[in-house]
C-alpha cells in the first residue's frame, strides 16, 4: 500500500465515508479534479479535492476558506482564508500534503483571492491594510522561494477582491469591492454610502496603476471576475443599495472606455437576488452563479441565453478538456452544465462546497 | 388466557404497524403535494382555460359593451386569483425556463408594462400567439392583460376601434393557458411527475438529494412568501418603513385595485402549504419532531394574518392612509415580521435543517 492509498483512506474515513457513486458521466471519464473549500454539517472546514466520485483529500482547515487556485509548476493548490482569515495553506496537489502555512503579515490580512504572474514564478494576493485605515493592497509572494513575501502595492481601491492575470502574465485585473471592513468590526460593512468599487488594471511588475473603471451605481460591489484568452474581463457585482431597485449585475470590459453591461431584462437580473457569487468565462461563453437565486445564468457574447435553476450555487470553473462548466453548491453537489440540462457529476453528502472552484484536467 | 394473550400480541402488532407506517417527513411530502400543490395548479390550469375562451368570444364580437367588459375582467379576475394560490411556490415546473416571468411582471416601477404594450401593438401585422412569444416577457400574461382591461386600453376595446388591443388580449391569455399548462403537466404524475422527484429524495435526484431538501423547498416556499407580502406588498407601496413615503403605484394590481385579495389569496394558500389541510404537512411534521408549540404559533399566527387583512373593508389603493386600515395593516406587518422569524429560524432549527450555506456568504 501506498502513502497515497493510506492518506486516502484515512481521509475518506475522516470524512465519514464519501459516497461513491454509480456511474457518473463527463468527469468520472476524464479524471478531471476538482478543489475546493467546504464545510461539513458540524461545522468544521476542510480543503478538498475530489475526483472520479470521490474525495482524494479531505484537509482539515485552519478555518473558513474561500477560493483555490493551481500553481501547475510546483503542482500545488493554493488555498485563501475567507475575509478577514491571515492564513494561506499550499497543499500538494495530490495528496493533499501541507507544503506550506503562510500567515498575512502584521497588519494584514486576506480577502480569499489571489492570482499567479510570470508563469507562475509570483503568487499576487489580495490584502487589506488595516493597519492602516484599510487600504487595499496586492501582496507579492515568491512562488519559487517558499512563498516568501516581497513586496506589496496598492489594488487600486477599498476592499480588493478577486483578482486575474491578463493573457500577458503581467497585467492583473482586480475587483475592488469597495466596502471597508476593519476586523475588530469583523464582517460589518462601514462605508455604504461613500463606498467607491471599481475594476483596475495593475502592472504586477512596477506596481502602476493602469486603468480604473467604476460601475454605473455606487453600490454595485465589483467582487468577482474571470478574464478570457482575448483579455475580456467579465466581472460580477453584489448590489448594497436599496433592494428595491434593479441593476445589471454582470459587466464586461476590454479597451472600452466603461464598464459594458450585459444586456438581460429586467425579470433576469431580479433573479439574481443581487448577488453574483462566481463567474467563469471560456471564449465569448460566460456563467454565473447566485446562490441566493438559487440560479446559473449563461450568457454569450454579452447577452442572456439560459437560466438555470440549482439550489445553493456557488463555485464555478470552466473544465478545458470536456469544454464545459461545472459548479458546486452548498449541499455538497458537483454539477456540469450540460447543452440543455444540468448533469450530477457527483455528491458528498455531509459537505457543503464552499464559495469556488477550480478544475484540472 | 391464551385467547387475551393473543389479543394482547395483536394489538402490540397493530400498534407498532401504525406507528412504522409511513415515515412523517414521506407523509408530508406526498399529502403536500396531492392535496395542496396539485389542486392548486389544477385551479389555475381551468381559470386561465376559462380566460382564453372568454377572451376568443370577446374579441369575435362585432361591437363590444361595458357588460362585455365586465364579464371579461370577471375571468381575469378568476385567473388572477388562481395565480396567486401558486405564485410564492419557487420550486419545479415554474422554475424550468422562468414561467413566472411569463405570467406576472411586478413591480413595474418603469411602467414597463405600459410602455411595451403601447409599442408592441403599434404595428402593422396582426398579433399572433408566436408573435407575443417572442415579445418581451413582461407583456405575455396577466399584467398585461390587467393594463388591456383596466387602463386606457379599455376604453377602446368598448368603443369599437380596439387596433391591436384585442388580439393582444386573445394571445395573452393564450399564452397564461400555455404556460399554466405546462405547471400542471410538470407537477402531474401522468405528465412529467416532478411531484414524484419532489417526494423522492435520492442521491441521484439533483434537485433533492435528501429528504431534508424536500422539506426545505416548503420552507423556502414559505419564507418567500411572508417575505414577499411583508416587504414588497406590505411594506414598500405603503411606506411601512421607517421614513418611508407610501407609492400606491407599487401594489400589486393597483389597476384592477385587487392587491388585498391578492394578499388573502396569498396567505389562504401559504397556510395550506404549511398544514396540508386534514392531511400530514409540514405542521404535522413538526409536531412530531416535539415542536408541537413551535407548530400552533405558526398556524395562530396565519389566522391572525388573515383576519387582519379580511377586516379591510375597501382596496389599499384607495383607502391605505385610514387610520382604521392603517392599524390593521400595522398589525397585519407585525403578525409577518413574527412568522418570518419563525419560519426563517426556528422551524430549521426544529427540524435539523440549514436553509442555504453560500446563500448566506455575503463575501
Amino acid at each position: 500500500m501506498t502513502a497515497t492509498d493510506l492518506s486516502r483512506r484515512t481521509l475518506l474515513r475522516l470524512a465519514g465515508g464519501a459516497l461513491v457513486l454509480g456511474a457518473w458521466p463527463a468527469l468520472a471519464a476524464t479524471g478531471a479534479r476538482v478543489y475546493s473549500a467546504a464545510t461539513d454539517h458540524q461545522n468544521r472546514h476542510f480543503l478538498c479535492c475530489w475526483s472520479e466520485g470521490q474525495l482524494r483529500f479531505q484537509v482539515p482547515s485552519p478555518g473558513r476558506g474561500h477560493d483555490v487556485i493551481l500553481h501547475r509548476p510546483s503542482n500545488s493548490s493554493v488555498f485563501f482564508a475567507r475575509r478577514p482569515g491571515r492564513w494561506m495553506l499550499i497543499l500538494d496537489a495530490d495528496s493533499g500534503a501541507v507544503k506550506a502555512h503562510i500567515h498575512a503579515r502584521e497588519g494584514r490580512h486576506f480577502y480569499g483571492h489571489g492570482t499567479f504572474v510570470r508563469k507562475g514564478r509570483y503568487l499576487i494576493t489580495a490584502e487589506n491594510d488595516y493597519a492602516n485605515g484599510g487600504q487595499g493592497v496586492l501582496g507579492v509572494y515568491d512562488c519559487a522561494d517558499g512563498f516568501k513575501r516581497l513586496d506589496e502595492m496598492p489594488s487600486g481601491g477599498v476592499g480588493p477582491h478577486q483578482l486575474v492575470t491578463l493573457p500577458d502574465d503581467q497585467t492583473l485585473a482586480v475587483a475592488n469591492g469597495g466596502i471597508l471592513t476593519l476586523p475588530n468590526a469583523e464582517r460589518e460593512m462601514l462605508n455604504l454610502d461613500s463606498m467607491q468599487p471599481s475594476l483596475c488594471y495593475v502592472n504586477s511588475d512596477s506596481g502602476q496603476l493602469l486603468g480604473e473603471y467604476r460601475p454605473p451605481h455606487h453600490q454595485l460591489s465589483l467582487r468577482h471576475l474571470d478574464v478570457n484568452d482575448q483579455g475580456q474581463i467579465t466581472i460580477g457585482a453584489q448590489f448594497e443599495g436599496p433592494s428595491k431597485q434593479i441593476h445589471p449585475l454582470l459587466f464586461q470590459h476590454r479597451g472600452e472606455d466603461q464598464l459594458q453591461a450585459l444586456s438581460a431584462e429586467p425579470p433576469v437580473w431580479q433573479t439574481h437576488r443581487h448577488y453574483i457569487a462566481s463567474v467563469a468565462c471560456a471564449g465569448d461563453r460566460v456563467i454565473a452563479t447566485s446562490p441566493r437565486g438559487n440560479c446559473i445564468s449563461i450568457w454569450q457574447r454579452g447577452e442572456f441565453r439560459a437560466l438555470q435553476k440549482l439550489n445553493d450555487v456557488a463555485g464555478a470553473a470552466f473544465n478545458t478538456q470536456s469544454r464545459e462548466f461545472m459548479t458546486s453548491n452548498g449541499r455538497g453537489q458537483l454539477v456540469t452544465l450540460g447543452k440543455t440540462s444540468l448533469q450530477l457529476n457527483g455528491r458528498v453528502s455531509n459537505l457543503k462546497w464552499d464559495n469556488h472552484m477550480d478544475i484540472t484536467t | 388466557m391464551q385467547g387475551l394473550h393473543k389479543v394482547i400480541a395483536l394489538s402490540i402488532l397493530t400498534s407498532l404497524l401504525g406507528a412504522c407506517g409511513k415515515p412523517p417527513q414521506q407523509a408530508m411530502l406526498e399529502d403536500t403535494g396531492r392535496e395542496v400543490i396539485l389542486p392548486l395548479h389544477e385551479r389555475f390550469l381551468s381559470e386561465s382555460l376559462t380566460l382564453s375562451q372568454q377572451a376568443q368570444q370577446f374579441c369575435a364580437l362585432a361591437k363590444r359593451d361595458d357588460t362585455d367588459l365586465a364579464a371579461m375582467r370577471g375571468k381575469w379576475l378568476a385567473a388572477m386569483n388562481a395565480w396567486e394560490g401558486i405564485q410564492n411556490i419557487q420550486f419545479g415546473p415554474v422554475t424550468e425556463d422562468n414561467q413566472a416571468w411569463k405570467i406576472q411582471f411586478w413591480p413595474d416601477r418603469k411602467n414597463l408594462i405600459a410602455r411595451k404594450t403601447e409599442q408592441f401593438v403599434r404595428r402593422d401585422d396582426a398579433i399572433s400567439l408566436p408573435a407575443l412569444q417572442k415579445a418581451s416577457v413582461v407583456i405575455q400574461g396577466l399584467s398585461a392583460i390587467e393594463y388591456l382591461l383596466y387602463d386606457k386600453p379599455a376604453d377602446a376595446l368598448v368603443s369599437g376601434v380596439p387596433g391591436h388591443y384585442c388580439e393582444h388580449l386573445s394571445a395573452a391569455a393564450m399564452n397564461l393557458h400555455q404556460v399554466a399548462e405546462r405547471l400542471y403537466q410538470g407537477w402531474h404524475p401522468k405528465g412529467e411527475n416532478y411531484l414524484a422527484r419532489w417526494a423522492q429524495p435520492g442521491e441521484d435526484n439533483l434537485d433533492f438529494p435528501d429528504a431534508n431538501a424536500s422539506v426545505s423547498a416548503i420552507i423556502e416556499t414559505l419564507v418567500y412568501g411572508v417575505e414577499r407580502l411583508k416587504r414588497d406588498k406590505l411594506q414598500r407601496p405603503l411606506g411601512l418603513e421607517e421614513g418611508g413615503q407610501p407609492n400606491p403605484y407599487l401594489l400589486e394590481w393597483w389597476r384592477s385595485q385587487q392587491s388585498r385579495e391578492a394578499i388573502l389569496i396569498n396567505l389562504h394558500s401559504l397556510q395550506m402549504l404549511y398544514s396540508a389541510g386534514e392531511s400530514v404537512g409540514l405542521a404535522d411534521l413538526l409536531a412530531k419532531r416535539g415542536a408541537e408549540e413551535l407548530a400552533n404559533k405558526i398556524t395562530a399566527d396565519f389566522d391572525l394574518a388573515i383576519s387582519a387583512i379580511a377586516s379591510l373593508e375597501t382596496s389599499l389603493f384607495q383607502n391605505h392612509s385610514d387610520p382604521a386600515a392603517q392599524e390593521a395593516l400595522r398589525e397585519l406587518y407585525d403578525v409577518l415580521g413574527r412568522l418570518l422569524s419563525a419560519l426563517k429560524r426556528e422551524v430549521p432549527s426544529a427540524l435539523e435543517i440549514t436553509l442555504g450555506f453560500n446563500a448566506n456568504d455575503g463575501d
